[in-house]
Parts: C-alpha cells; sequence; structure tokens
C-alpha cells in the first residue's frame, strides 16, 4: 500500500508481505507460485482458534479449502460456523468449507479474508450468544465520534444479547434489523458497517436459533465461557 | 451534440461533527428525518429549489456546523437526445 506523508511517498507492507519478498528474491518467482492457485499465488498465514486443540498460526497455501486449514488446528466438537475474517469478518456454515481461502472464492461463500483470522464454533456453542459478544466488544472498539456507531453499535448487542437470553419480546428481532439497517454506512469509517455486515451474516447463518430464542427459548449454551479470545470476559450484556 | 450544465444541491451531514442537535430536521423534515438516536438520516436527493432557502439557514443555523451544503454541476440533457450522462 502507498501513501503520501508530506511530500514523500511512503509504502507500508505487513512482515508476511516482506518475508514473502525475501523469499521471491532468493528462490525466484516460480518457487513462489509452486504454493497456492491462480490469481493467488504463494502461502498465506491463517489463525485459528475458537473450538479446536491446536489453536494457532498457520502457513498454508493461498486457496487451500476452508475445511483443510481448520483440520490442521483439530476442531473439539464439530464444526457448526466459523468466523472468517476476524471481528469485521461473516460468520460461514459447514456449506462453505469446501471454499478456497482466498478473497474472491470466500466472498462468494459469504465468508471474508479479512485479518486471515477464523474462529470455529463447536456444536455445543451458541452462535447467537457468540455473536452477541462480538458485537459488543466490537461497540467497545468504537471511536466515539460519530452517533449512529456509539449509540447504535450497543443498542444492536443489547438486541442480541436479549436474543440470546431468552427475553425478547415479539418486536426485538425487528428492531435489530432496523437498527443495523440506521447504522450500516453511517459512520464517517467503516467499523460500524464491519460490525454490522458480521451481525447480518450471525442472523443468517443461526436464524434457526434465532427463531428459537425469539420465541422465548434461551440458549443452554449461552452461559459457556466466549470461544473468542478477544471477547473473553465479556460478558452478554454490560448489566449482566 | 451540446450539453447544458446545471447545478444540483445536496446536503451532506458531518457525521463526527453532528451532536444531534436536530435542528435540521426541525427546519427540513422533507429531507431530514432523526434515528431513534436522534441523529439525521437524509436521503441523498438533491435539494428542490423551493426548499433551498431552509437548506442553507439549516447549515446556517447548526450549532455544530455539520449541515454542509455541496453543489455540483450535472450535464442536462443534450440536444442529441442523450440524457447526457457520463
Amino acid at each position: 500500500m502507498a501513501l503520501t506523508i508530506g511530500r514523500g511517498t511512503a509504502l507500508v507492507h505487513n512482515a508476511e508481505t516482506l518475508a514473502h519478498m525475501a523469499l521471491v528474491a532468493r528462490y525466484g518467482p516460480d518457487a513462489f507460485r509452486a504454493a497456492g492457485v491462480a490469481g493467488s499465488p504463494g502461502t498465506t498465514l491463517v489463525t485459528v482458534t475458537g473450538g479446536v486443540e491446536h489453536p494457532g498460526v498457520y502457513e498454508v497455501g493461498s486457496g487451500t479449502g476452508l475445511g483443510d486449514i481448520l483440520a490442521r488446528a483439530r476442531p473439539v466438537d464439530g464444526v457448526q460456523a466459523v468466523l472468517t475474517g476476524g471481528f469485521g469478518g461473516c460468520w460461514v456454515s459447514p456449506a462453505a468449507l469446501g471454499t478456497p481461502f482466498a478473497p474472491g472464492p470466500m466472498r462468494a461463500a459469504g465468508g471474508a479474508v479479512g485479518a486471515g483470522v477464523l474462529v470455529v464454533l463447536p456444536r455445543t456453542a451458541c452462535g447467537v450468544a457468540e455473536t452477541a459478544r462480538v458485537a459488543r466488544y466490537m461497540a467497545g472498539e468504537s471511536a466515539g465520534q460519530c452517533g449512529p456507531c456509539v449509540f447504535g453499535l450497543p443498542a444492536v448487542a443489547e438486541d442480541l444479547a436479549l436474543l440470546a437470553e431468552g427475553r425478547a419480546g415479539p418486536g426485538t428481532t425487528a428492531r435489530l434489523e432496523g437498527r443495523l439497517g440506521a447504522v450500516d454506512g453511517r459512520g464517517a469509517c467503516r467499523h460500524p458497517d464491519g460490525v454490522v455486515r458480521m451481525v447480518r451474516s450471525g442472523l443468517s447463518v443461526f436464524a434457526a436459533d434465532v427463531a428459537a430464542h425469539a420465541s422465548g427459548r434461551p440458549c443452554a449454551h449461552r452461559a459457556r465461557p466466549s470461544l473468542l479470545p478477544s471477547a473473553t470476559g465479556a460478558t452478554l450484556r454490560r448489566s449482566a | 451534440m451540446t450539453t447544458t450544465m446545471t447545478t444540483t444541491t445536496t446536503i451532506r451531514v458531518d457525521p463526527i461533527a453532528c451532536d444531534a442537535y436536530g435542528y435540521c430536521a426541525e427546519l427540513l423534515p422533507e429531507l431530514v428525518s432523526l434515528d431513534e438516536w436522534g441523529y439525521p438520516v437524509l436521503d441523498g436527493q438533491p435539494v428542490a429549489p423551493r426548499l433551498l432557502a431552509l437548506a442553507r439557514r439549516a447549515a446556517k443555523d447548526c450549532p455544530r456546523r455539520a449541515v454542509l451544503i455541496e453543489q455540483s454541476p450535472v450535464p442536462s440533457p443534450g440536444r442529441d437526445g442523450t440524457d447526457g450522462a457520463r
């Protein structure tokens, strides 16, 4: 990425790109292209966490199937869903496990490569409760500059928490969807948009659970400790 | 092939500056509604000529100077029958 600072131009790379450049310089482009797929050559670093036996950072060929990447970290209680691309990414169902982990195919499957983070949601966890925790965490990450983000994201997280706890009223789901529309695209930056995308993907992937919780059945798994490392300790509701 | 240029006026809100005073929605309910937290929601449509004076007043009276009036030239329909779109 190139950007202008004062009268100069700065080239910004992450450490992974610089490491790739060193390998290309030493062994040549063909060796680099031996891994990965056409259009997305080389390898990529993927962080796999959540319900897996061996959480960590894995180097995989670009375009490796999502399920093959997860298998290296050994999921423990099956795969109910995967949060792809980090906290501003998207939930995908196991139907997407055959998707090559590269930006184009992941986008087409409703997922995201994003920060290269994959969080496995095991069958023993509640997707609605986890989505609520991520939304709560992301609400706290707001820069606090724009009203729709400052007030909207906590309101979205609150509605999700009510659903997960089985305390939602008849209008909660509709109110949540209205609030997502009211926040989307209304900040000066893209932070709220990423949260809206993540929550909408959760409402879609966990639609059956959302409907069950909305009719007053709380989730048996809601009290389970959070799967999501940065959200560890995050309660479902700020006042809980 | 000739196209004449006209100007459309739109209003925009600087979301960082805005503090939900709500004057813009009071002055211009035709163009501005408020969300549940009191922040303005605009439809992005050009300001109709009859509302221009009120739009300017909304910009001038906003305590946070968050209402921005923007004028952009748009090609009007040309004589060749095209819609003038780029």
